[in-house]
Protein backbone atom coordinates (compact mmCIF):
# COMPACT_ATOMS: atom_id res chain seq x y z
CA UNK A 1 0.00 0.00 0.00
CA UNK A 2 2.78 2.40 1.02
CA UNK A 3 4.72 1.42 -2.07
CA UNK A 4 1.71 2.30 -4.22
CA UNK A 5 1.36 5.73 -2.61
CA UNK A 6 5.09 6.32 -3.10
CA UNK A 7 4.79 5.32 -6.76
CA UNK A 8 1.88 7.73 -7.24
CA UNK A 9 3.91 10.57 -5.73
CA UNK A 10 6.87 9.69 -7.97
CA UNK A 11 4.69 9.85 -11.07
CA UNK A 12 2.87 13.07 -10.16
CA UNK A 13 5.93 15.00 -8.95
CA UNK A 14 7.53 15.62 -12.37
CA UNK A 15 4.24 17.09 -13.57
CA UNK A 16 3.95 19.38 -10.60
CA UNK A 17 7.57 20.53 -11.00
CA UNK A 18 7.13 20.79 -14.75
CA UNK A 19 4.19 23.10 -14.36
CA UNK A 20 5.68 25.05 -11.45
CA UNK A 21 7.53 27.33 -13.87
CA UNK A 22 4.32 28.20 -15.73
CA UNK A 23 2.10 31.03 -14.60
CA UNK A 24 -0.80 29.74 -12.56
CA UNK A 25 -4.39 30.49 -13.46
CA UNK A 26 -4.73 32.54 -10.28
CA UNK A 27 -1.79 34.72 -11.33
CA UNK A 28 -3.13 35.06 -14.89
CA UNK A 29 -6.54 36.17 -13.61
CA UNK A 30 -4.94 38.64 -11.18
CA UNK A 31 -2.68 40.00 -13.95
CA UNK A 32 -5.71 40.52 -16.18
CA UNK A 33 -7.71 42.28 -13.48
CA UNK A 34 -4.74 44.51 -12.65
CA UNK A 35 -4.29 45.40 -16.30
CA UNK A 36 -7.98 46.22 -16.73
CA UNK A 37 -8.09 48.51 -13.72
CA UNK A 38 -4.82 50.30 -14.51
CA UNK A 39 -5.14 50.65 -18.28
CA UNK A 40 -5.09 54.23 -19.54
CA UNK A 41 -5.85 53.40 -23.15
CA UNK A 42 -9.54 52.69 -23.06
CA UNK A 43 -12.40 53.25 -25.46
CA UNK A 44 -15.88 54.27 -24.33
CA UNK A 45 -17.69 53.72 -27.58
CA UNK A 46 -17.51 50.81 -30.01
CA UNK A 47 -17.22 53.41 -32.79
CA UNK A 48 -13.60 53.78 -31.65
CA UNK A 49 -12.94 50.05 -32.12
CA UNK A 50 -11.47 48.92 -35.40
CA UNK A 51 -13.30 45.79 -36.56
CA UNK A 52 -11.13 43.35 -38.48
CA UNK A 53 -12.13 41.80 -41.78
CA UNK A 54 -12.53 38.03 -41.59
CA UNK A 55 -10.78 35.41 -43.62
CA UNK A 56 -12.72 32.26 -44.44
CA UNK A 57 -11.51 28.73 -43.64
CA UNK A 58 -8.48 30.01 -41.76
CA UNK A 59 -8.50 30.28 -37.96
CA UNK A 60 -7.48 33.66 -36.56
CA UNK A 61 -5.56 33.19 -33.33
CA UNK A 62 -5.12 36.11 -30.95
CA UNK A 63 -4.55 36.86 -27.31
CA UNK A 64 -6.55 38.93 -24.92
CA UNK A 65 -3.58 40.52 -23.20
CA UNK A 66 -2.04 43.92 -22.48
CA UNK A 67 -2.09 44.72 -26.22
CA UNK A 68 -5.84 44.19 -26.53
CA UNK A 69 -8.40 46.98 -26.58
CA UNK A 70 -10.09 47.86 -23.29
CA UNK A 71 -13.71 48.90 -23.58
CA UNK A 72 -15.51 50.65 -20.73
CA UNK A 73 -19.23 50.03 -20.66
CA UNK A 74 -21.62 50.93 -17.82
CA UNK A 75 -18.62 51.57 -15.58
CA UNK A 76 -17.18 48.10 -16.24
CA UNK A 77 -14.02 47.44 -18.19
CA UNK A 78 -13.52 44.48 -20.49
CA UNK A 79 -11.23 43.41 -23.29
CA UNK A 80 -12.81 43.38 -26.73
CA UNK A 81 -12.10 42.26 -30.27
CA UNK A 82 -14.40 42.79 -33.22
CA UNK A 83 -14.80 41.34 -36.71
CA UNK A 84 -16.80 42.44 -39.71
CA UNK A 85 -19.45 39.93 -40.75
CA UNK A 86 -19.27 39.63 -44.52
CA UNK A 87 -22.43 39.81 -46.61
CA UNK A 88 -23.32 37.80 -49.72
CA UNK A 89 -21.42 34.71 -48.60
CA UNK A 90 -24.48 32.52 -48.05
CA UNK A 91 -24.74 30.84 -44.67
CA UNK A 92 -21.60 30.51 -42.62
CA UNK A 93 -20.45 29.69 -39.12
CA UNK A 94 -18.29 31.67 -36.75
CA UNK A 95 -16.51 29.33 -34.38
CA UNK A 96 -15.17 31.00 -31.22
CA UNK A 97 -12.72 29.17 -28.94
CA UNK A 98 -11.20 30.34 -25.68
CA UNK A 99 -8.26 28.17 -24.62
CA UNK A 100 -7.44 27.03 -21.13
CA UNK A 101 -4.42 28.79 -19.62
CA UNK A 102 -2.50 28.44 -16.34
CA UNK A 103 -1.31 25.12 -14.98
CA UNK A 104 -2.82 21.66 -14.60
CA UNK A 105 -3.38 22.22 -10.89
CA UNK A 106 -4.49 25.84 -11.21
CA UNK A 107 -6.16 26.48 -14.57
CA UNK A 108 -7.98 29.58 -15.76
CA UNK A 109 -9.88 30.53 -18.87
CA UNK A 110 -11.43 33.59 -20.42
CA UNK A 111 -15.20 33.00 -20.43
CA UNK A 112 -16.29 34.59 -23.67
CA UNK A 113 -19.34 36.64 -24.47
CA UNK A 114 -20.20 36.88 -28.15
CA UNK A 115 -22.44 39.69 -29.37
CA UNK A 116 -23.77 40.24 -32.86
CA UNK A 117 -24.10 43.92 -33.73
CA UNK A 118 -25.97 45.78 -36.43
CA UNK A 119 -24.46 48.47 -38.64
CA UNK A 120 -25.09 51.06 -35.90
CA UNK A 121 -23.16 48.84 -33.46
CA UNK A 122 -26.30 48.05 -31.49
CA UNK A 123 -26.64 44.53 -30.09
CA UNK A 124 -28.86 42.32 -32.28
CA UNK A 125 -28.33 39.14 -30.32
CA UNK A 126 -26.00 37.59 -27.76
CA UNK A 127 -24.86 34.00 -27.99
CA UNK A 128 -26.24 32.21 -24.89
CA UNK A 129 -23.43 31.25 -22.48
CA UNK A 130 -24.72 27.64 -22.54
CA UNK A 131 -23.69 27.47 -26.20
CA UNK A 132 -20.11 27.16 -25.03
CA UNK A 133 -18.97 23.62 -24.30
CA UNK A 134 -15.61 22.61 -22.86
CA UNK A 135 -13.65 20.48 -25.30
CA UNK A 136 -10.44 18.56 -24.96
CA UNK A 137 -8.30 17.98 -28.00
CA UNK A 138 -4.69 17.66 -29.00
CA UNK A 139 -4.80 21.25 -30.27
CA UNK A 140 -5.59 22.58 -26.81
CA UNK A 141 -8.48 22.45 -24.38
CA UNK A 142 -11.03 25.19 -24.38
CA UNK A 143 -14.56 26.51 -24.45
CA UNK A 144 -16.02 26.57 -27.94
CA UNK A 145 -19.27 27.65 -29.52
CA UNK A 146 -20.51 28.04 -33.06
CA UNK A 147 -22.58 30.97 -34.21
CA UNK A 148 -24.41 30.78 -37.52
CA UNK A 149 -25.00 33.68 -39.86
CA UNK A 150 -27.69 32.77 -42.37
CA UNK A 151 -28.03 35.15 -45.29
CA UNK A 152 -31.72 34.48 -45.81
CA UNK A 153 -32.71 35.13 -42.19
CA UNK A 154 -30.18 37.74 -41.04
CA UNK A 155 -31.66 41.14 -40.43
CA UNK A 156 -28.80 43.50 -40.03
CA UNK A 157 -26.02 41.43 -38.56
CA UNK A 158 -22.93 43.38 -39.46
CA UNK A 159 -20.32 42.79 -36.78
CA UNK A 160 -19.36 40.24 -34.15
CA UNK A 161 -17.86 41.39 -30.87
CA UNK A 162 -15.98 39.06 -28.55
CA UNK A 163 -15.45 40.03 -24.96
CA UNK A 164 -15.12 38.43 -21.54
CA UNK A 165 -17.93 37.95 -19.09
CA UNK A 166 -17.68 37.83 -15.32
CA UNK A 167 -18.62 34.58 -13.65
CA UNK A 168 -19.91 33.39 -10.31
CA UNK A 169 -17.90 30.66 -8.64
CA UNK A 170 -20.70 28.12 -9.16
CA UNK A 171 -20.83 28.81 -12.90
CA UNK A 172 -17.16 28.05 -13.54
CA UNK A 173 -16.47 25.20 -15.95
CA UNK A 174 -14.66 22.14 -14.64
CA UNK A 175 -11.61 20.59 -16.25
CA UNK A 176 -10.08 17.22 -15.55
CA UNK A 177 -6.83 15.86 -16.88
CA UNK A 178 -6.08 12.17 -17.44
CA UNK A 179 -2.80 11.30 -19.10
CA UNK A 180 -1.29 8.04 -20.23
CA UNK A 181 2.31 8.03 -21.35
CA UNK A 182 5.47 5.91 -21.28
CA UNK A 183 8.53 6.29 -19.11
CA UNK A 184 11.84 4.82 -20.21
CA UNK A 185 13.30 2.39 -17.69
CA UNK A 186 16.86 1.21 -18.40
CA UNK A 187 17.98 -2.03 -16.78
CA UNK A 188 21.61 -3.33 -16.89
CA UNK A 189 21.64 -6.86 -18.27
CA UNK A 190 25.38 -7.51 -18.15
CA UNK A 191 28.74 -5.76 -18.34
CA UNK A 192 28.16 -2.77 -20.61
CA UNK A 193 24.78 -3.94 -21.85
CA UNK A 194 21.43 -2.41 -21.06
CA UNK A 195 17.85 -2.97 -21.97
CA UNK A 196 15.46 -0.04 -22.14
CA UNK A 197 11.83 -0.74 -21.45
CA UNK A 198 9.09 1.79 -22.14
CA UNK A 199 6.93 1.47 -19.05
CA UNK A 200 3.33 2.58 -19.66
CA UNK A 201 2.03 4.77 -16.91
CA UNK A 202 -0.27 7.73 -16.38
CA UNK A 203 -1.93 10.12 -13.98
CA UNK A 204 -5.39 11.45 -13.29
CA UNK A 205 -5.80 14.85 -11.70
CA UNK A 206 -8.97 15.60 -9.74
CA UNK A 207 -11.63 17.77 -11.42
CA UNK A 208 -10.96 21.43 -10.87
CA UNK A 209 -12.87 24.61 -11.62
CA UNK A 210 -11.19 26.95 -14.10
CA UNK A 211 -10.89 30.47 -12.76
CA UNK A 212 -12.32 33.34 -14.78
CA UNK A 213 -9.57 35.39 -16.34
CA UNK A 214 -10.14 38.57 -18.37
CA UNK A 215 -7.03 37.68 -20.40
CA UNK A 216 -6.58 34.53 -22.43
CA UNK A 217 -5.89 32.88 -25.75
CA UNK A 218 -8.55 32.84 -28.41
CA UNK A 219 -9.27 31.56 -31.91
CA UNK A 220 -12.03 32.54 -34.31
CA UNK A 221 -12.79 30.70 -37.54
CA UNK A 222 -15.24 31.67 -40.27
CA UNK A 223 -16.44 28.73 -42.36
CA UNK A 224 -18.94 28.41 -45.18
CA UNK A 225 -21.91 26.33 -43.99
CA UNK A 226 -22.01 23.13 -45.95
CA UNK A 227 -23.16 19.90 -44.38
CA UNK A 228 -21.77 16.53 -45.40
CA UNK A 229 -23.90 13.60 -46.44
CA UNK A 230 -23.81 10.08 -45.05
CA UNK A 231 -20.92 8.22 -46.68
CA UNK A 232 -19.24 11.42 -47.88
CA UNK B 1 -10.54 -18.33 -28.51
CA UNK B 2 -10.39 -16.26 -25.31
CA UNK B 3 -7.28 -14.44 -26.57
CA UNK B 4 -8.94 -13.70 -29.91
CA UNK B 5 -12.00 -12.33 -28.18
CA UNK B 6 -9.89 -10.20 -25.82
CA UNK B 7 -7.95 -8.71 -28.72
CA UNK B 8 -11.21 -7.95 -30.50
CA UNK B 9 -12.64 -6.19 -27.44
CA UNK B 10 -9.41 -4.21 -27.12
CA UNK B 11 -9.62 -3.19 -30.77
CA UNK B 12 -13.27 -2.14 -30.40
CA UNK B 13 -12.36 -0.01 -27.40
CA UNK B 14 -9.50 1.70 -29.23
CA UNK B 15 -11.74 2.41 -32.22
CA UNK B 16 -14.49 3.68 -29.94
CA UNK B 17 -12.15 6.03 -28.14
CA UNK B 18 -10.16 7.21 -31.11
CA UNK B 19 -12.49 7.18 -34.03
CA UNK B 20 -16.23 7.37 -34.49
CA UNK B 21 -16.86 11.06 -34.50
CA UNK B 22 -13.81 12.84 -35.82
CA UNK B 23 -16.13 14.89 -38.05
CA UNK B 24 -17.97 17.58 -36.13
CA UNK B 25 -21.03 19.46 -37.23
CA UNK B 26 -22.79 22.06 -35.11
CA UNK B 27 -26.55 22.24 -35.62
CA UNK B 28 -27.70 25.30 -37.51
CA UNK B 29 -31.09 25.73 -35.88
CA UNK B 30 -32.28 28.65 -37.97
CA UNK B 31 -31.53 26.86 -41.24
CA UNK B 32 -33.42 23.72 -40.24
CA UNK B 33 -36.69 24.88 -38.76
CA UNK B 34 -38.36 22.18 -40.86
CA UNK B 35 -36.98 19.47 -38.56
CA UNK B 36 -39.91 18.98 -36.20
CA UNK B 37 -40.11 15.22 -35.69
CA UNK B 38 -37.01 13.27 -34.77
CA UNK B 39 -36.69 9.51 -35.08
CA UNK B 40 -34.54 8.57 -32.11
CA UNK B 41 -32.65 5.35 -32.81
CA UNK B 42 -31.75 2.94 -30.07
CA UNK B 43 -28.03 3.52 -29.43
CA UNK B 44 -25.36 1.27 -30.91
CA UNK B 45 -23.63 -0.35 -27.97
CA UNK B 46 -21.71 -3.50 -27.09
CA UNK B 47 -23.99 -4.19 -24.12
CA UNK B 48 -20.88 -4.41 -21.94
CA UNK B 49 -19.71 -2.18 -19.14
CA UNK B 50 -16.06 -1.80 -20.04
CA UNK B 51 -13.25 -1.67 -17.52
CA UNK B 52 -9.93 -0.61 -18.95
CA UNK B 53 -6.52 0.47 -17.79
CA UNK B 54 -5.21 2.60 -20.65
CA UNK B 55 -1.70 2.50 -19.19
CA UNK B 56 -1.68 -1.21 -18.43
CA UNK B 57 1.92 -2.34 -17.75
CA UNK B 58 1.36 -5.37 -19.99
CA UNK B 59 1.20 -3.15 -23.05
CA UNK B 60 4.88 -2.36 -22.52
CA UNK B 61 5.85 -5.98 -23.25
CA UNK B 62 5.05 -6.26 -26.92
CA UNK B 63 2.44 -8.59 -28.36
CA UNK B 64 2.46 -11.11 -25.51
CA UNK B 65 2.16 -8.36 -22.90
CA UNK B 66 -0.63 -6.78 -24.93
CA UNK B 67 -2.54 -10.05 -24.99
CA UNK B 68 -2.07 -10.48 -21.23
CA UNK B 69 -3.36 -6.93 -20.71
CA UNK B 70 -6.34 -7.59 -22.99
CA UNK B 71 -7.25 -10.78 -21.12
CA UNK B 72 -6.95 -9.00 -17.78
CA UNK B 73 -9.21 -6.16 -18.92
CA UNK B 74 -11.62 -8.55 -20.55
CA UNK B 75 -12.12 -10.51 -17.34
CA UNK B 76 -12.56 -7.29 -15.34
CA UNK B 77 -15.10 -5.97 -17.86
CA UNK B 78 -16.98 -9.26 -17.74
CA UNK B 79 -17.19 -9.25 -13.94
CA UNK B 80 -18.18 -5.60 -13.82
CA UNK B 81 -20.86 -6.15 -16.48
CA UNK B 82 -22.28 -8.97 -14.35
CA UNK B 83 -22.35 -6.65 -11.35
CA UNK B 84 -24.25 -4.00 -13.29
CA UNK B 85 -26.67 -6.54 -14.80
CA UNK B 86 -27.38 -8.01 -11.35
CA UNK B 87 -28.54 -4.52 -10.43
CA UNK B 88 -30.65 -4.30 -13.57
CA UNK B 89 -28.85 -1.20 -14.72
CA UNK B 90 -30.28 -0.78 -18.23
CA UNK B 91 -28.17 2.14 -19.31
CA UNK B 92 -29.37 2.16 -22.93
CA UNK B 93 -33.03 2.31 -21.90
CA UNK B 94 -32.35 5.08 -19.38
CA UNK B 95 -30.31 7.04 -21.92
CA UNK B 96 -32.98 6.84 -24.62
CA UNK B 97 -35.87 7.58 -22.28
CA UNK B 98 -34.15 10.68 -20.90
CA UNK B 99 -33.01 11.84 -24.32
CA UNK B 100 -36.52 11.49 -25.76
CA UNK B 101 -37.94 13.52 -22.88
CA UNK B 102 -35.34 16.28 -23.26
CA UNK B 103 -35.89 16.49 -27.02
CA UNK B 104 -39.62 16.85 -26.40
CA UNK B 105 -38.88 19.60 -23.87
CA UNK B 106 -36.80 21.27 -26.58
CA UNK B 107 -39.86 21.37 -28.84
CA UNK B 108 -39.50 18.24 -31.00
CA UNK B 109 -41.86 15.35 -31.52
CA UNK B 110 -39.96 12.12 -30.96
CA UNK B 111 -40.49 8.62 -32.34
CA UNK B 112 -38.42 5.79 -30.86
CA UNK B 113 -36.94 3.51 -33.50
CA UNK B 114 -35.05 0.27 -33.08
CA UNK B 115 -33.30 -0.56 -36.37
CA UNK B 116 -31.17 -3.61 -37.14
CA UNK B 117 -27.55 -2.65 -36.65
CA UNK B 118 -25.09 -4.70 -38.67
CA UNK B 119 -22.22 -3.03 -36.80
CA UNK B 120 -21.75 -1.36 -33.46
CA UNK B 121 -21.54 2.03 -35.13
CA UNK B 122 -23.63 4.64 -36.93
CA UNK B 123 -26.02 3.22 -39.50
CA UNK B 124 -24.72 3.49 -43.04
CA UNK B 125 -28.14 3.47 -44.64
CA UNK B 126 -31.22 5.19 -43.23
CA UNK B 127 -33.36 4.36 -46.26
CA UNK B 128 -35.70 1.75 -44.84
CA UNK B 129 -36.55 3.53 -41.60
CA UNK B 130 -39.69 5.41 -40.56
CA UNK B 131 -40.94 7.79 -43.25
CA UNK B 132 -42.91 10.03 -40.89
CA UNK B 133 -39.93 11.68 -39.25
CA UNK B 134 -37.93 14.65 -40.50
CA UNK B 135 -34.56 13.43 -39.26
CA UNK B 136 -32.93 10.50 -37.48
CA UNK B 137 -30.85 10.93 -34.35
CA UNK B 138 -28.34 8.08 -34.34
CA UNK B 139 -26.32 7.64 -31.11
CA UNK B 140 -23.61 5.22 -30.06
CA UNK B 141 -22.95 4.60 -26.39
CA UNK B 142 -19.87 3.35 -24.54
CA UNK B 143 -20.04 2.98 -20.76
CA UNK B 144 -17.55 1.84 -18.15
CA UNK B 145 -14.65 2.78 -15.92
CA UNK B 146 -11.20 3.72 -17.18
CA UNK B 147 -7.90 4.47 -15.48
CA UNK B 148 -4.69 6.00 -16.79
CA UNK B 149 -2.27 3.55 -15.11
CA UNK B 150 -1.97 1.06 -12.27
CA UNK B 151 -1.46 3.92 -9.85
CA UNK B 152 -4.31 6.12 -11.12
CA UNK B 153 -7.97 6.02 -10.07
CA UNK B 154 -10.70 4.32 -12.05
CA UNK B 155 -12.95 7.12 -13.35
CA UNK B 156 -16.48 6.67 -14.71
CA UNK B 157 -16.85 7.09 -18.44
CA UNK B 158 -19.97 7.54 -20.54
CA UNK B 159 -19.28 8.48 -24.13
CA UNK B 160 -21.70 9.05 -26.92
CA UNK B 161 -21.07 9.96 -30.51
CA UNK B 162 -24.21 10.89 -32.31
CA UNK B 163 -25.45 12.41 -35.49
CA UNK B 164 -28.68 13.89 -36.79
CA UNK B 165 -29.36 12.80 -40.36
CA UNK B 166 -32.04 14.46 -42.45
CA UNK B 167 -34.50 11.98 -43.92
CA UNK B 168 -34.40 11.85 -47.69
CA UNK B 169 -31.33 13.98 -48.30
CA UNK B 170 -29.04 12.05 -45.89
CA UNK B 171 -27.43 15.33 -44.85
CA UNK B 172 -25.64 15.21 -41.50
CA UNK B 173 -27.14 18.22 -39.73
CA UNK B 174 -25.39 17.60 -36.42
CA UNK B 175 -22.53 15.38 -35.33
CA UNK B 176 -20.85 15.41 -31.97
CA UNK B 177 -18.82 13.38 -29.49
CA UNK B 178 -19.68 13.97 -25.84
CA UNK B 179 -17.75 12.37 -23.01
CA UNK B 180 -18.54 12.33 -19.32
CA UNK B 181 -15.84 11.38 -16.86
CA UNK B 182 -12.56 9.94 -18.08
CA UNK B 183 -11.08 12.31 -20.61
CA UNK B 184 -9.08 10.58 -23.34
CA UNK B 185 -8.08 13.65 -25.38
CA UNK B 186 -9.39 11.91 -28.46
CA UNK B 187 -11.61 13.29 -31.17
CA UNK B 188 -12.14 16.87 -29.98
CA UNK B 189 -14.82 15.71 -27.55
CA UNK B 190 -17.09 17.85 -25.41
CA UNK B 191 -15.97 16.78 -21.95
CA UNK B 192 -17.94 16.86 -18.74
CA UNK B 193 -16.02 16.03 -15.57
CA UNK B 194 -17.27 13.39 -13.13
CA UNK B 195 -17.37 14.03 -9.39
CA UNK B 196 -14.42 12.79 -7.39
CA UNK B 197 -16.72 10.72 -5.17
CA UNK B 198 -17.21 8.31 -8.10
CA UNK B 199 -13.51 7.62 -8.58
CA UNK B 200 -12.08 4.34 -7.27
CA UNK B 201 -8.45 3.84 -6.34
CA UNK B 202 -8.25 0.38 -7.92
CA UNK B 203 -10.35 -2.35 -9.49
CA UNK B 204 -10.86 -4.05 -6.12
CA UNK B 205 -12.63 -1.06 -4.65
CA UNK B 206 -14.62 -0.55 -7.87
CA UNK B 207 -15.91 -4.12 -7.80
CA UNK B 208 -16.53 -3.93 -4.06
CA UNK B 209 -18.80 -0.87 -4.42
CA UNK B 210 -21.07 -1.65 -7.37
CA UNK B 211 -23.92 0.56 -6.16
CA UNK B 212 -21.63 3.58 -5.97
CA UNK B 213 -20.05 2.65 -9.30
CA UNK B 214 -23.47 2.41 -10.93
CA UNK B 215 -24.44 5.79 -9.50
CA UNK B 216 -21.21 7.26 -10.91
CA UNK B 217 -22.23 6.17 -14.41
CA UNK B 218 -25.87 7.12 -13.99
CA UNK B 219 -24.90 10.68 -13.00
CA UNK B 220 -23.39 11.20 -16.43
CA UNK B 221 -26.53 10.49 -18.42
CA UNK B 222 -28.52 13.69 -17.68
CA UNK B 223 -25.37 15.80 -18.11
CA UNK B 224 -24.71 14.39 -21.59
CA UNK B 225 -28.35 14.61 -22.56
CA UNK B 226 -28.60 18.21 -21.41
CA UNK B 227 -25.71 19.03 -23.74
CA UNK B 228 -27.43 17.34 -26.68
CA UNK B 229 -30.70 19.13 -25.95
CA UNK B 230 -28.86 22.47 -25.73
CA UNK B 231 -27.15 21.82 -29.06
CA UNK B 232 -30.39 20.87 -30.79
CA UNK B 233 -32.64 23.25 -28.84
CA UNK B 234 -35.00 25.40 -30.86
Amino acid sequence: MRRLVFLRILIILPFLFGTACQTTGTDQAARGEAFLSSSQLIIRSLKELSFEPCEFEKPVRFEFDEQATVFEEDGKRRLVKGFVLPKGRGSYSVSVTSYKIGTIGDPAIMYPEVRVLDKNLEVVRVLPPTSFAFRTSRNGDGLRADLFINDDSRKDESFVLITNRSMDEAELAVSQVNMTYSTAVTVPTGPGTFVTWMMPTGISMPPIRMKASPIGKMAVEFKAYRVKKVGE
Amino acid sequence: MQIKRSCLICLILILTLAGCATHKQAFNKAAHQDVKTIGLLEPATSGEFLVDNLGHPGTGFGLVGGIVAAIDMRSKSKRFTELMKEREFKVVDEFNRMLAAELQNAGYSVKLLNPERPKQAFLEDYGGLDKDVDAYLDPTLTVGYFCASVTADYIPSVRTSLRLVKRGTNEILYQELIAYGYETRQGDAVTIAADNEYCFKDYGSLAANPEQAMEGLRRGLPLIIKRIATDLGR
